[in-house]
């Protein structure tokens, strides 16, 4: 292997992905190049000053971001729990429990108060009852009776005109 | 939550997943974008303005792309823009002048270590100093490869990608990159020449 094969391997060397024959030449290259050596040297010693070289903080707000990429018109969903929280469910249980009572209760007040009226009924409502009854009665017999009652005053006022 | 999952997740629209992108991303971001404009302020806008490109765009995002890469590819963009704006207004604020003169911008806050002693600590921020100017002199089109593959540890097919270039174009410019440092950085690498070469030396004895 020569020095411009190695250059064009080197990478791929460090990056532990050649074959394992070429990284094998690529090694016995550097075992007895001392140039290569030396320039890879000087290559991993400038690319560990430019790692080292400190740079000047730099706030990044997270919070900032989201809130500018909301008002920049990114349709964003709010936080929500990835897994139900183990104290969640015993609640949910509950209310569950608590919903089905209230639905049973409410089926069977609707039943009683569904049931025939003259079971139902309370005293007050079968007296209201009671006379209406009544009066439906006296309509009718009211009804009845009226002509019957008209006939007669038409009789006797004949009567009141022949005897004159 | 690995790659695959964040981006399903980022494509519903999960506030959850995206401050995961945000907080694995943001850092090394703003380090990079840093190193292309050199400025505080403006990096702040532009790590925000690409994680906003990111949400608007996440829907087309297709996994034939490294998601690194193609948030890398919006950065740079949206930096080498931004460069270029800054070049032709020739603006510079008092803040800019500071950090060219390397006023208090590295101290108190961390970067330096409390354990080292005073005079090691401004050694380090002087050297720091030194070798950011020597990249900031590179022109952006060897210094984002560098910056890329030296600092990134991007591949160059990545690269490639991202400034939209042939491969053989990338490793040019990262030669030639290299070859300017290294001449800029001459009295800083030497020092470290003599320890590391040493090191070197038994290592690869070590290995034979």
């Amino acid at each position: 292997m020569d020095c411009r094969t190695l250059d064009r391997l080197i990478t791929r060397y460090f990056a532990n992905t050649l074959p394992d024959r070429q990284a094998r030449l690529v090694r016995q290259h550097l075992e007895r190049c001392s140039a290569c050596r030396g320039r890879l040297d000087d290559d991993q010693r400038l690319r560990l000053t430019l790692q080292d070289a400190a740079l000047p903080p730099i706030a990044v707000d997270s919070d900032a971001i989201v809130t500018a990429a909301k008002k920049a018109g990114v349709h964003i969903i709010a936080l929500r729990a990835d897994k139900v929280k183990p104290h969640v469910f015993p609640l949910r249980a509950a209310a569950a429990v608590i919903l089905l009572a209230v639905s049973g209760l409410l089926f069977l007040y609707q039943t009683v108060h569904s049931r025939p009226a003259y079971i139902a009924r309370s005293s007050a409502a079968r007296e209201k009852a009671h006379l209406s009854t009544m009066h439906i009665e006296r309509i009718e017999v009211t009804r009845k009776v009226l002509p019957v009652y008209e006939g007669n005053m038409q009789d006797c006022s004949l009567l009141q005109e022949n005897s004159f | 939550m690995d790659e695959a999952e964040l981006i399903t997740r980022c494509k519903n629209r999960d506030e959850n997943a995206f401050r995961v992108l945000i907080e694995q991303y943001k850092t090394n971001l703003a380090s990079f974008i840093y190193r292309i404009v050199w400025d505080e302020e403006l990096t702040q806008d532009l790590v925000q303005e690409t994680f906003i490109k990111v949400f608007l765009n996440i829907h087309k995002f297709e996994y034939i792309a490294r998601l690194k890469t193609w948030i890398y590819t919006i950065a740079t963009n949206l930096s080498i823009n931004e460069w270029r704006k800054q070049k032709r207004r020739k603006i510079f604020s008092i803040q800019h002048i500071l950090q060219e003169r390397g006023a208090g911008s590295f101290d108190d806050i961390g970067l330096l270590s409390h354990e080292d002693s005073p005079l090691q600590n401004v050694m380090s921020m002087e050297k720091s100093k030194y070798i950011n100017k020597a990249l900031q002199s590179l022109p952006p089109k060897y210094r984002i490869p560098i910056i890329l593959f030296e600092i990134e540890q991007e591949p160059y097919e990545a690269i490639a990608e991202i400034l939209h270039i042939p491969i053989g174009t990338v490793k040019s410019r990262i030669h030639r990159g290299r070859m300017l440092l290294k001449k800029k950085l001459q009295p800083y690498l030497d020092i470290d020449v003599q320890t590391n070469h040493e090191e070197s030396d038994k290592a690869w004895i070590a290995a034979r």
